[in-house]
């Protein structure tokens, strides 16, 4: 070994960086201020003037929240919103999924990412949210502990997993992989606590659990059809890439609702079945069709090298698929996928609109359909859409961390 | 070998889907027959349904869907791209209000803000009987806005109603006129470097042509203005609540993932370009204008193009407030006559068809965007 | 180059009127001070050259002699025109002096001849014809009028980088500030580059330079100044840098550089 120069002549080596001055905070926001709201006289006449907006737009949502609104519509019929015509003596079923689930975010985020003051200040909304609404009449002590144990377990599940090492190597390999596998699982054994042995049957799912059933259906069966139809289109068999682009073009062609008409009238012969299994059939034949595109788009953007590369070190052309080109594209896509998600997750509300099913909006019709409650009808729709959004936040916050600790997006 | 039992095994499904649908009665016959159905929100036709033939009704459906698709993306695309520039804005407020706007409205489902909108305009705007009365000619109640509207008349000379068709053949030759002249003007200045003033001549012929033959052809346009009898209106342009909530509906959820989008457009640019764009002088409007947007559209288009389909898609959820769009029409049809595979062809195809139309229109923007390889 | 050099006039500068003015010009980036205390003076006509290592203040500085960057706090006054929040103050200001960019920045969605005439034409109302002869003049001053109609992306970075100086001159600016205009540059480019600026020094230009070429701080700056770690850290004429460095900080920078 011979002694490398001590330094590369063509480098510009410095000195350390002195200690750089720390100004006072109240130095740095009249600074801030100034730049970034009073910037000039148009600069400030537009803060004064968004500022009046914002004011009003406050005024006016507190006002309609605080004293307008007869919130009753919603607290009366909190059962009927959530779920229905679910059979109430297995309320317990219920529970335990959303425990479930709760468990399962608090794992999930322990593994790839860490929960951060935002995310800590949005539990507590939430929650705070979720238990105003529980802690109304006859059970409210128990759903509120239901309730609580279950955002006891999000952390307890994110306690354990932030404790295990991050380092590559055998244990995080299991670690992920045990998450991952819950994860996949999650779906089935949800549903076979929700249905099987004595549960309730398929059509007595309704209000919010309707929702939560739907989404992950279509996102799940989207996701398994959708990898072959990808393939299919990209393939050089020319049958099978004709079908593969008719089916996309076609399912992309007609809105979702058209498709639920499909369900409704037209379905019925071919497989037939319950009504909400056609829905489920329709609402993952029809994602499928648009992640297929997604994923088509990012099997065009990896370099052609990665295919040749894996064909040079003696891959299989399953193999190379299996191993090399399906998982970057997977991860290239996870940003319109969740994309895609979100939007299935708000389309379920689609069910309503020409099938007898009644999801959240659709319970939503019917509670203000008492005709106690009909002139809260704009409440109503107010507190759908506020829990549509938490939800869509949520999944769009998850994915964002995640993505944020697998360096997706950052080639 | 793979190809021939995949196309066998593709014949087995559709061999079994066909054998498992009752195609006895297939046709189209059916829309051919009388409606006996009526169809409200229409505008510039007056169908009653009674005489008129199904596949008529559908029509009037499809001009209303269009009507409300055409409408949204115009109010999308501006108020798109208004937030998604706001969004960048250096000052915070306005920037923190954007992204406010943004996440409110794409992430909440579309239908619920099509049925928000819809019954805050029924509960939310007054009676009929209190309506809201500016100068006469422009009303405000629960029943929607109505205001004045150009419709065709027989005009002093006593001509048929065809001639406003006469007179917007004429405004064509009139225009085409007006840029001949501004393209003559054009090319004089260039030639002289003195102003030839190319803009203004051009619109003065074209505003002088329009008058002259306008009243040549004996004005054979009138204002409709409306009125209020019992608890309608009659006349005049109504935009009613169920249009109204459509239109808003689409427009607030499109223009959010069209701020997005343009947003992401922008940011894509080197930061450079600002910079240049400064250092020359241009103005913060200019900047925009001139250096900024011009090379976003690039990115901004395919994407832009693909949100105007989702709201052509998207207007279907007129038929949870009632609109009667072609969709909604169509499942008129469907649950007097049945045929329902026969109706949902003719829906697949005329969205298709209106898809299709969207996208031959932006292709051509987008080529004249990409024309300059950058 | 040495015999250009001497055909230079020797300039009185003495007798110039100061345009620019900068005195205790602070600026901070968060916690990060970026310019600490400066203060310095250049008189019209002056070619100074800037030097320093990469961080160290020098493109932030001259970027706030034009408002690229906003100073926090001291004084900037450009041709007396004092550099604060009056916006038509900034403008003002804008089109006197050019500024030229490391990675050129040109419009790739103008043409060459659209790219410079843009700033003539739409802040100064300047007609077409006038604006578009006016470009044709500049490219032939910066030696490449054929290439007129030409986009960017169809130019090599050389020809880039005249094109951008034309884009600055076309507002006829008193002083033209100069960004490491070569650093993204081909070696074979540099040089075609250089030569215009040259010329734009002889022709009397108030120039600004930000530069590791020492060649050309040599023979063509008046003055040069060295920045580290957001400190004016020593200035002098060409020949006192060369030859009789005072500070350590400087002797090192271009034990290095040289």
């Amino acid at each position: 070994m011979v002694d490398m120069p001590a330094q590369n002549p063509q480098r510009i080596v410095l000195p350390p960086h002195r200690e750089r001055a720390r100004r006072p905070r109240i130095v740095r926001f009249r600074e801030w201020a100034r730049r970034n709201l009073f910037n000039s006289r148009a600069g400030t006449a537009l803060t004064i003037i968004t500022a009046a907006i914002l004011a009003l737009i406050v005024y006016g949502v507190v006002y309609f929240v605080f004293v307008d609104a007869n919130w009753r519509v919603i607290t009366e019929n909190r059962w009927l919103l959530f779920a229905g015509g679910y059979p109430m003596d297995q309320e317990w079923r219920l529970w335990f999924s959303v425990m479930f689930v709760f468990l399962l975010i608090g794992l999930t985020y322990g593994t790839w990412a860490s929960l951060g003051r935002r995310d800590h200040l949005f539990i507590v909304l939430a929650s705070g949210f979720a238990i105003l609404l529980l802690a109304h009449g006859g059970a409210a002590i128990w759903s509120t502990i239901w309730y609580l144990i279950a955002v006891g377990l999000l952390y307890a599940g994110y306690a354990i997993m932030i404790r295990m090492p991050r380092e590559a190597g055998p244990g995080r390999t299991l670690q992920q992989r045990s998450v991952a596998g819950l994860l996949i699982a999650a779906l089935p054994i949800i549903l076979i606590v929700l249905l099987a042995f004595g549960g309730a049957r398929p059509r007595e799912l309704e209000g919010f659990v309707l929702n939560l059933v739907l989404a992950p259906v279509g996102i799940a069966g989207g996701l398994v059809i959708a990898i072959p139809l990808a393939l299919g289109r990209a393939s050089r068999m020319r049958a099978i890439s004709w079908t593969c682009t008719t089916y996309i073009e076609v399912v992309r062609g007609a809105p979702l609702l058209g498709w639920l008409f499909v369900a409704l009238f037209i379905l019925d012969d071919v497989i037939g079945g319950e009504l909400i299994v056609r829905a489920m059939v329709v609402l993952a034949v029809f994602t499928a069709a648009y992640m297929a595109e997604y994923i088509r788009g990012a099997l065009q953007a990896l370099p052609g090298g990665q295919s040749e590369a894996a064909h040079a070190v003696g891959l299989n052309q399953f193999q190379s698929m299996q191993l090399i080109v399906m998982p970057q594209a997977l991860r290239i896509s996870i940003p319109p996928m969740v994309g895609q998600a979100i939007s299935i997750w708000k389309d379920t509300t689609l069910v309503t609109v020409i099938l007898p099913l009644r999801e959240l909006k659709g319970n939503a019709d019917s509670a203000i359909a008492q005709f106690e409650f009909t002139p809260d009808r704009i409440e109503a729709y107010v507190f759908v859409a506020v829990v549509f959004w938490v939800v869509a936040f949520i999944m769009s916050r998850i994915s964002q961390r995640v993505e944020g600790s697998l360096g997706i997006g950052e080639r | 070998m793979t190809q021939g039992i995949y196309v066998a095994l593709t014949a087995v499904v559709i061999g079994y889907v066909y054998t498992s649908l009752d195609l006895r009665e297939f046709g189209f016959g059916f829309l051919s027959e009388p409606a006996a159905f009526k169809v409200g929100n229409q505008w510039l036709t007056d169908v009653d349904g009674v005489t008129n033939s199904r596949i008529t009704m559908y029509l009037v459906g499809v001009w209303s869907s269009l009507r409300a698709v055409l409408v949204a993306i115009a109010l999308s695309t501006v108020i798109g791209v208004l937030i998604g520039v706001a969004r960048l804005s250096s000052n915070w407020l306005v920037a923190q209000m954007a992204m406010l706007y943004v996440e409110i409205f794409r992430n909440t489902p579309l239908l619920v803000q099509v049925v928000l909108v819809y019954t805050i305009l029924l509960i939310g705007a007054p009676l009929i009987e209190n309506v809201v009365n500016v100068g006469d000619f422009f009303f405000i109640s629960n029943r929607g806005m109505a205001m004045p509207w150009p419709v065709p008349d027989s005009g002093f000379w006593g001509t048929p109603d065809w001639f406003v068709g006469v007179w917007v053949a004429a405004l064509l030759a009139i225009g085409f006129v007006a840029q001949r002249v501004r393209a003559d003007r054009q090319g004089r200045e260039r030639e002289t470097g003195q102003p030839h003033y190319p803009n203004r001549w051009a619109l003065g012929v074209f505003a002088v042509g329009a008058v002259i033959s306008f009243f040549a052809l004996g004005a054979p346009v009138s204002i409709d203005e409306p009125v209020i009898v019992g608890t309608h209106y009659i006349e005049g342009m109504v935009m009613e609540p169920e249009f109204t909530a459509l239109v808003a509906g689409l427009t607030l959820y499109t223009s959010a993932f069209i701020a997005e989008i343009v947003r992401g457009g922008i940011q894509a640019l080197p930061r450079g370009q600002t910079e240049a764009a400064n250092a020359v002088g241009l103005s913060g409007y200019q900047r925009l204008t001139l250096v900024i947007l011009p090379q976003a559209l690039r990115q901004i288009i395919p994407s832009v193009t693909n949100q105007y389909l989702n709201i052509n898609k998207n207007s279907s959820l007129a038929y949870a407030v009632l609109y009667d769009d072609l969709f909604r029409v169509a499942n008129i049809v469907q649950n007097k006559a049945g045929h329902a595979l026969e109706m949902f062809f003719v829906i697949i195809v005329t969205y298709m068809l209106i898809s299709f139309a969207i996208s031959v229109v932006m292709n051509f923007f987008n080529a004249r965007v990409t024309a300059q390889r950058i | 180059m040495t015999t250009e050099t001497e055909a230079t006039p020797t300039r009185d500068l003495e007798s110039m009127e100061d345009i620019i003015i900068a005195e205790n010009v602070d600026k901070w980036f968060g916690d990060f001070q970026a310019l600490d205390n400066i203060s310095m003076r250049i008189k019209e006509h002056e070619i100074v050259v800037v030097l320093g290592p990469s961080g160290s203040g020098k493109s932030t500085f001259i970027r706030c002699l034009n408002r690229l960057e906003e100073h926090d706090a001291g004084r900037i006054v450009i041709d007396g025109i004092e550099m604060n929040d009056d916006v038509r103050n900034l403008n003002a200001i804008r089109s006197e002096v050019g500024m030229v960019f490391q990675q050129f920045n040109l419009f790739p969605h103008l043409s060459v001849m659209n790219n410079i005439t843009l700033g003539p034409r739409k802040v100064r109302r300047m007609p077409k014809l006038d604006a578009d002869a006016l470009a044709m003049q500049l490219l032939e001053r910066v030696g490449i009028p054929e290439q007129a109609e030409k986009y960017p992306a169809q130019l090599s970075g050389g020809q880039q980088q005249r094109v951008a100086i034309a884009r600055a001159l076309a507002m006829q600016p008193k002083i033209m500030l100069f960004d490491e205009p070569t650093s993204a540059l081909d070696p074979e480019m540099i040089k075609e580059v250089l030569d215009v600026m040259q010329e734009l020094a002889r022709s009397g230009m108030t120039m600004i330079v930000v530069t590791h070429e020492m060649g050309f701080a040599r023979e063509v700056a008046d003055r040069l100044i060295f920045f580290d770690e957001g400190s004016l850290v020593e200035e002098g004429t060409p020949q006192h840098f060369f030859e009789n460095p005072q500070e350590d900080r400087t002797k090192l920078f271009l034990s290095q550089i040289l």
